[in-house]
């Protein structure tokens, strides 16, 4: 009898155990999808976003001292902001002026890669880069004569760095715009912070044209997807890249723009013609680890022609994803498991 | 005779307590599902959550900007800045799309569940 009623109770008790054992998983799992700590803000001219993998009461403190740090960026590197290092150096008038080691490294690596385009990117873009920031943003075409004395101004090899001194001179009249690459070298002291936080996955995305994607999300890759070029306005991704641990850049001409007159005018210039470049590339992607690699191969793909920027991909096994005018889609090899193309009318070529 | 290997009550809490976790579960998994959320920043600072599967007009204050929220999107509908590329983003629904007025610093962001990541 005793032992018939210790059979029950424990009976009893196990179902009781393993109910909640079923309740518990079941809702843990749940749990365990819960939403990563996201923000925007607004920093270097563009939008912030940072999302943070898998989302806890400290990230909102990390997110934070990441904004601080984007925003030193800015004090430092923006040809806008007149208080700023590169600022003082624009306005020397010939005479050198003596820069932080993080403006100089920039500086001088940004040199470098305009040194191996052949200047086809060039930092010394700022006389006329300036002038199409106040035509996008006022909607009004400049006139042409201004355009083409800025462009006499725009000569990279004319910029001279001393290495012991840490200073940087330039011509009269001449002026830097890191634009093409700020945000991308920003984005290393971002990556310095989640190193230092112990972060385990994060995704910050400096305007849709820079992105660290930090660590991964939970063990698995991040799904980034491709704006369509043609299609802004429907937002509709045309393909996806599943992509950890790197820098992702971008260079379409969608992304900051003007109709004017009926015709679109964007803010990647081809320093040739001193006009928005015009050309077969619609968007271009590259992936690496040194973000202002990133920014500025991106860019120089961008300016190349279709063509052109296939073959240099090819040629330096650069990670990148280029869009021609007729949708056609070249992918390098190092990223062709990556991507998945997710609408149809776009044709894969490599 | 043979053995009972569970008496009936504990059959039936224990039962109850299965259907009870499959109820809950399929309900997270519902509400996940149709989880999709826009979130709207002015300077950075988050003004609102507000949930997709139901339609919603937001004003923002100290500027003139409207976000509505229409057939499960989000779009900004309304801006005083001079360029409205804001407006010209069109309607969001996926997450990771956002949509961005500079001169009024502020964007808007769907969150949830959902194939990407971000977008770039």
């Amino acid at each position: 009898m005793k032992a018939k009623r210790k059979t029950a109770v424990f009976s009893k008790t196990l179902a009781v155990i393993s109910s909640f054992f079923i309740l518990f998983t079941l809702v843990g799992c749940q749990m365990n999808n819960s939403r990563p700590f996201s923000k925007q803000d607004f920093v270097m001219d563009t939008v912030l976003t940072q999302i943070i993998y898998p989302g806890n009461d400290l990230d909102a403190e990390i997110a934070q001292e990441a904004l601080e740090i984007l925003k030193k960026a800015e004090k430092k590197l923006s040809a806008f902001d007149e208080n700023s290092e590169i600022s003082r150096v624009n306005a020397s008038e010939g005479k050198s002026v003596e820069v932080s080691q993080e403006t100089f490294e920039i500086v001088k690596s940004a040199l470098e890669y305009a040194r191996q385009s052949d200047f086809l990117f060039d930092i010394s873009v700022l006389p006329v880069s300036s002038i199409w920031k106040t035509a996008i943003k006022d909607q009004k075409l400049p006139d042409d004569s201004k355009i083409q004395s800025a462009k006499k101004l725009v000569d990279g090899s004319k910029i001279v760095l001393d290495e012991e001194k840490r200073s940087i001179t330039l011509e009269k009249g001449m002026g830097i715009d890191l634009g093409a690459c700020a945000k991308g070298a920003a984005l290393a002291s971002v990556k310095k912070l989640y190193d230092e936080k112990e972060v385990s996955g994060a995704i910050c995305s400096l305007g849709g044209s820079a992105m660290l994607l930090y660590g991964n999300k939970n063990g698995q890759d991040f799904k980034i997807g491709l704006k369509n070029p043609f299609d802004s306005k429907a937002q509709e991704s045309f393909a996806i890249l599943s992509l950890s641990d790197c820098v992702v850049s971008t260079s379409g001409g969608y992304e900051r723009f003007a109709e004017i007159n009926g015709e679109i005018y964007h803010h990647i210039i081809d320093i040739k013609t001193g006009y928005p470049a015009k050309n077969d590339v619609a968007f271009a992607t590259v992936v690496g680890s040194d973000g202002v690699f990133c920014d500025y191969m991106s860019t120089r793909l961008f300016l190349e022609g279709f063509e052109n920027a296939c073959a240099l991909a090819q040629k330096n096994e650069i990670a990148a994803v280029i869009v021609s005018q007729d949708k056609k889609v070249f992918v390098s090899n190092s990223l062709s498991h990556r991507l998945e193309i997710a609408d149809g009318s776009f044709e894969r070529i490599g | 005779m043979q053995r009972k290997i569970i008496s009936l009550p504990a059959a039936i809490t224990c039962a109850v307590f299965v259907i009870l976790s499959a109820v809950l579960w399929l309900w997270m998994q519902n509400s996940s599902a149709d989880g999709q959320t826009v979130s709207i920043f002015k300077g950075g600072d988050k003004m609102v959550t507000l949930p997709l599967n139901e339609d919603d007009v937001y004003n923002l204050e100290d500027v003139e900007m409207t976000v509505e929220i229409k057939d499960g999107a989000a779009f900004i509908s309304q801006s005083d800045c001079r360029c409205k590329t804001c407006i010209g983003f069109g309607k969001l629904s996926k997450k990771g799309q956002s949509a961005v007025c500079l001169p009024n610093r502020v964007s808007i962001q769907i969150d949830g569940n959902g194939e990407v990541d971000a977008v770039l």
